[in-house]
């Protein structure tokens, strides 16, 4: 126990001497996330359309369902729509609208083909059946409107919307938000740790540790406990600056989330020790990684896997990151308690004290005892 | 009875067999060179001996008791052939974390750092990096790490590579002292001259000792006025008798 404590105190040390580390185990996750939500945060896209020879109804429609107009002759429209100036170009050919779309970029076609679609209807209430009264001979005049049922082109009432969860104001990036926290807890803690115990085998103090009366056990304590205050450091800072300074919406409680953070960071402290005993270089740590950390994230649960074969299905839940996503997105979007996430921070734990064991038993190449 | 032995040490990387069942016995206060070519062997073989790799097969005994064991550990220093230090933190760091895992804190702490640094003639700056000294210094800094716990049994791997001559004489004659108050020292050396100092060589060639004995004993054994001739000779009997005998160990 002893020796741990002198481990943990020596991480300490190093770290207290290389500050630039600490700063971007810090500063680089916050930076991403505050990217990512000023990205996720502009306001909705506005396409451009072209439109020719549409009546002014339907073109002011068209912008008041949130697209920027141009208008040009057919040819050039479409060389535009070509070049990727225009996203789409809308003209009528008889009672058929003719719609060509850019197409490259799904949110652009979606947000094309959303504000046609809103901007026929609106056209088509708007028309105003201008009939005009009869006037018979001898003076007489007769509404034929008060006799004729006419055609209704009444909108259908907008449904009532009450939000089990989240709410209207809620933007996509909201959703990813809570992953994100996670992954990136998970993804920098991973690179510093493996890279750290890495160095110990390349500079021999590995070896040089072995001949010393330090039990096996120790070693890994110490490099958990060592690393554990910075995780710990690190998971908070990140997420209270995700959820205070960049303003991920939080219905949960701020320490539950904390918890979480830190779990994941555990397990991926004591993975990323693992993977560096099977790594004879930073090089080759980073290679480990992209087989060992960029699959979790993929499969976290980031994107929708309901729809995916069963196979995959089935990886994801192999994953620590996956538990630690799901508990994050219950917590923070659906305000989850304590008693909600339990199951997953149990399967955190015993993540991590499967890593931790691993990586006392694969200290065993060096030394038996 | 010897401080250490080892008996029939087999050690294998891979296909390769580094060591061919190699045994040697060390005395309280001797200190015993291990004289070789590059690749011969030393290094795997007091790695063995210092526990930090297992052996294929054969025995390693200290202080009568078998090896590995964190008891026995405790005794032992060694100094491994690469500085293994954390460059990363000063020398002061680096002594007190070895310390502290043979349980030396404070005042004690600081005697002993004092003491191993005086031995390995080297004085610190406070507050300057491991990484920031010179390569001669980063090797006596880790001689200092290896003898602050003052074990009764030293295995120094190249301890004296990258030193002036100067630091060289000075080092061998705290060997020396430390050897006349009982200590016992296993020390790896290509170096002739260095090897002259030992009490004992164990002349080792690929994975085997070809010779042992104090280096008078060797040079008169092979009529030979140096050591370095003394070596060769030995070394072209030994490869006469595999050629003849088919070789225990080819
Ligand atoms: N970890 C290892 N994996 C594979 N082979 C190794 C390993 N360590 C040593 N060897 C091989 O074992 C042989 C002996 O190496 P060793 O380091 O013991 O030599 P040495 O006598 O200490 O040499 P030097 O004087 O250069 O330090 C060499 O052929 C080397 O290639
Ligand atoms: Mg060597």
């Amino acid at each position: 126990m002893r020796n741990a404590y002198a481990v943990s105190l020596r991480i300490l040390r190093q770290f207290k001497h290389d500050p630039r580390t600490l700063f971007m185990m810090i500063v680089a996750p916050v930076l991403a996330l505050f990217l990512l939500n000023v990205i996720f945060g502009s306001p909705d896209y506005e396409p451009l359309i072209v439109t020719a020879d549409m009546p002014s109804d339907f073109v002011s429609a068209l912008e008041d369902a949130g697209a920027r107009i141009a208008t040009a002759s057919d040819v050039e429209a479409l060389d535009l729509v070509e070049q990727g100036e225009a996203d789409a170009f809308v003209t009528q050919d008889g009672d058929v609208l003719r719609v060509w779309i850019e197409g490259s970029d799904p949110s652009k076609t979606g947000a094309v083909l959303r504000a046609i679609n809103v901007a026929q209807i609106e056209a088509l209430v708007s028309v105003e059946l201008d009939i005009k009264p009869i006037t018979l001979p001898g003076g007489l005049e007769i509404d034929v409107t008060e006799y004729l049922p006419l055609p209704s082109f009444e909108p259908p009432a907008a449904p009532e919307v009450a939000y089990v969860h989240g709410s209207e104001d809620m933007r996509v990036f909201d959703f990813y938000g809570p992953v994100f926290i996670g992954v990136f807890v998970f993804f920098y803690v991973f690179i510093t740790s493996g890279i750290s115990f890495v160095r110990e085998r390349t500079g021999g103090t590995l070896e040089r540790l072995m001949a010393t009366p330090i039990h096996r056990w120790e070693l890994v304590l110490g490099y958990v406990a060592g690393f554990g205050l910075f995780t710990l450091a690190q998971s908070a800072i990140v997420v209270a600056a995700s959820i205070y300074w960049v303003g991920f919406p939080n219905l949960g409680n701020f320490w539950l989330v904390l918890l979480i953070a830190l779990s994941m960071a555990l397990v991926s402290l004591t993975l990323g020790i693992l993977v560096s005993e099977f790594a004879n270089t930073e090089l080759q740590v980073m290679q480990l990684m992209q087989i060992i950390v960029i699959p979790q994230i993929l499969l976290s649960g980031m994107f929708d896997l309901s729809q995916t074969p069963g196979w995959m299905q089935m990886l994801g839940k192999a994953f620590p990151v996956t538990y630690g996503a799901e508990a994050m997105r219950a917590v923070m979007l659906r305000g989850a308690g304590f008693g909600d996430v339990a199951a997953e921070l149990a399967v955190l734990w015993v993540f991590a004290a499967v890593f931790f064991i691993g990586n006392i038993v694969a200290l065993r190449k060096y030394r038996r005892i | 009875m010897p401080i250490l032995s080892a008996r029939d040490i087999v050690q294998r990387f891979g296909q390769q067999e580094v060591l061919h069942g190699v045994s040697l016995g060390v005395e309280r206060g001797e200190i015993l060179g291990l004289l070789g070519p590059s690749g011969a062997g030393k290094t795997t073989l007091v790695n063995v001996i210092a526990g930090v790799t297992e052996p294929e097969s054969g025995i390693v005994e200290a202080f009568g008791k078998p090896m590995p064991s964190l008891q026995l550990m405790r005794r032992m220093g060694y100094m491994a052939q690469s500085d293994a230090l954390y460059t990363d933190l000063t020398a002061a760091e680096n002594l007190a974390f070895f310390g502290a895992i043979y349980g030396l804190t404070g005042n004690a702490l600081k005697h002993a750092g004092e003491r191993a640094l005086e031995t390995a003639h080297l004085t610190v700056e406070p507050g300057k990096l491991a990484r920031e000294y010179s390569g001669g210094m980063r090797r006596r800094l880790s001689l200092a790490t290896a003898i602050l716990h003052e074990p009764d049994l030293l295995i120094l791997d190249e301890p004296t590579i990258g030193l002036d001559p100067l630091h060289r004489v000075d080092i061998w004659e705290a060997f020396r002292q430390m050897a006349e108050t009982g200590k016992t020292m296993i020390v790896t050396t290509h170096v002739m001259d260095e090897a002259e100092r030992c009490d004992r060589l164990a002349m080792i060639r690929d994975g085997v000792f070809i010779a042992m004995g104090s280096p008078d004993e060797l040079r008169q054994r092979a009529g030979a006025a140096t050591l370095e001739d003394a070596f060769l000779y030995f070394a072209r009997v030994e490869m006469a008798s595999t050629a003849e005998g088919g070789g225990a160990h080819a």
